[in-house]
């Protein structure tokens, strides 16, 4: 009888170990994608910013970011970073972040996938995460962005120019009676 | 033997009334069965999936539990699944509690859609965002987010990834437009005050000033004005044209 309810204990002590070793030391990885850029605009800059979270109490090991199938070349260009970048271990409840700059190469909707990350546990299990997915986004036309955000020189230009004959003109009338009479004082006082 | 026959029969049918009896309280016990089957509080987790729940920003949320009203609480929800089967993951719905009772929804929000399919040894993380609205400023309120998912069978399930009461704190750091705006007005009006006060009493003084020491209009002798100071040309302009006030002038000298 004894050795039975110590037995049962034993192997109850031993599931709510196992228990409680699964739900909380094991790294967890919580990756996010998601863009700086509040507009993304065809032939300029676009800033996608991925943050990667370790959100458990063993680091993560070999914590590789690859994100290299979500902006095709022929629809992209890569201005700065990597799409595929690694990181030696991410310690446990501290993050990384991680940010590449794309250009757009042409305008329209355009759907935004999710980045793979993988990394080893401490007892060197291989796990596959993805990100977020930021979803369908509209690539602006660099015309309609001009339209709205553009700082249009000319036409403040044009507007100098109208509204130059009731301003510089005057102005000019005033110099030239100034002048006219600081010359004279000036001759008188030699 | 005539009574003990019928007494028999009786007792057959007693017999035969508590079975049906019987099956009817079985029946009742099925149902029972099936109705707490279909009720949404007993859906509960799958034994093969393992949530983890992480604030990003406010990032100090996950150890305070402290937002700020008026500014974005974003949030990620990781998804592991353990099991061998497919799971999909539907969606979340984050919802603000009265922190005394949390049967009381206060706010709703828009649940955010996945539908994303997570496969065996497989994770997945989730995002959502909201702002609490300013009139929250400075109360406690329970926050629950729970995640709705199903596997390959069909079956549903619920998770509770975040049930607890957060602080809802006054936004300071922001410039409040309003307050900002009010201020330049008030200046502003200050100014106009000071400057119409000014121009009232230097009022008062000249008329003080003048009961004191009167000054005589005396016009404009010729010995007085020096003409020196002034360009040869532009005198010349002035007496050539006949203007009336001139021809005044010729006519007194």
């Amino acid at each position: 009888m004894f050795a039975k309810l110590a037995l049962v204990a034993l192997l109850s002590a031993v599931a709510y170990t196992v228990d409680v070793e699964t739900q909380t030391t094991e790294a967890f990885i919580l990756a996010h994608k998601s863009p700086l850029s509040l507009y993304a605009v065809e032939n300029m800059d676009l800033v996608i910013e991925y943050g990667i979270y370790n959100n458990g109490d063993k680091p993560a090991k070999k914590v590789t970011l690859d994100d290299r199938h979500s902006f095709p070349t022929q629809s992209f260009d890569i201005i700065k970073g990597l799409l595929h970048v690694h990181f030696e271990s991410v310690g446990a409840r501290s993050n990384v972040t991680h940010s590449v700059v794309v250009r757009p190469r042409a305008f329209g909707m355009f759907n935004y996938t999710s980045a793979q990350v993988s990394y080893f546990t401490e007892s060197n299990d291989l796990h596959v995460a993805y990100t977020n997915t930021p979803g369908e986004g509209y690539i602006y036309r660099q015309k309609e962005y001009d339209r709205k955000f553009s700082p249009k020189y000319i036409f403040f230009v044009v507007f100098a120019i109208v509204v130059a004959p009731t301003t510089l003109g005057s102005y000019l009338l005033f110099l030239k009676s100034k002048s006219r009479f600081e010359e004279f004082s000036k001759k008188k006082s030699q | 033997m005539f009574s003990s026959k019928l007494l028999l029969a009786l007792l057959g049918c007693l017999a035969i009334y508590a079975h049906a009896e019987d099956a009817v309280d079985g029946e009742i016990l099925e149902e029972t069965v099936t109705k707490t089957d279909d009720d949404d509080l007993t859906i509960g987790p799958s034994p093969d999936a393992s949530l983890s729940f992480l604030f990003v920003s406010p990032p100090d949320a996950n150890a305070i539990n402290e937002v700020h009203s008026g500014k974005p609480v974003k949030f990620l929800i990781g998804f592991q699944n353990r099991g061998e089967k497919d799971f999909t993951v539907k969606f979340s719905e984050t919802s603000l509690r009265y922190p005394m009772d949390f049967n009381y929804h206060v706010q709703n929000f828009t649940r955010g859609e996945y539908n994303r399919r997570v496969s065996p040894k497989e994770e997945v993380t989730l995002d959502y965002g909201f702002f609490a609205h300013e009139s929250f400023a400075g109360r406690s309120l329970g926050l629950v987010v729970n995640l709705h998912y199903e596997d390959a069978d069909g079956k549903y399930y619920v998770n509770n990834v975040y049930n607890q009461t957060i602080n809802i704190l006054e936004d300071d750091s922001a410039f409040n437009h309003e307050t900002g705006f009010l201020l330049i007005v008030l200046l502003g009006i200050a100014v106009l005050i000071l400057y119409f006060a000014n121009q009232f009493l230097s009022k008062l003084s000249r008329k003080s000033g003048l009961q004191k020491r009167p000054t005589q209009e005396q016009g404009t002798s010729s010995a007085e004005v020096d003409y020196e100071w002034i360009p040869r040309d532009a005198l010349k302009e002035k007496k050539s044209p006949g203007s009336p006030r001139a021809r005044k002038v010729k006519k007194a000298e």
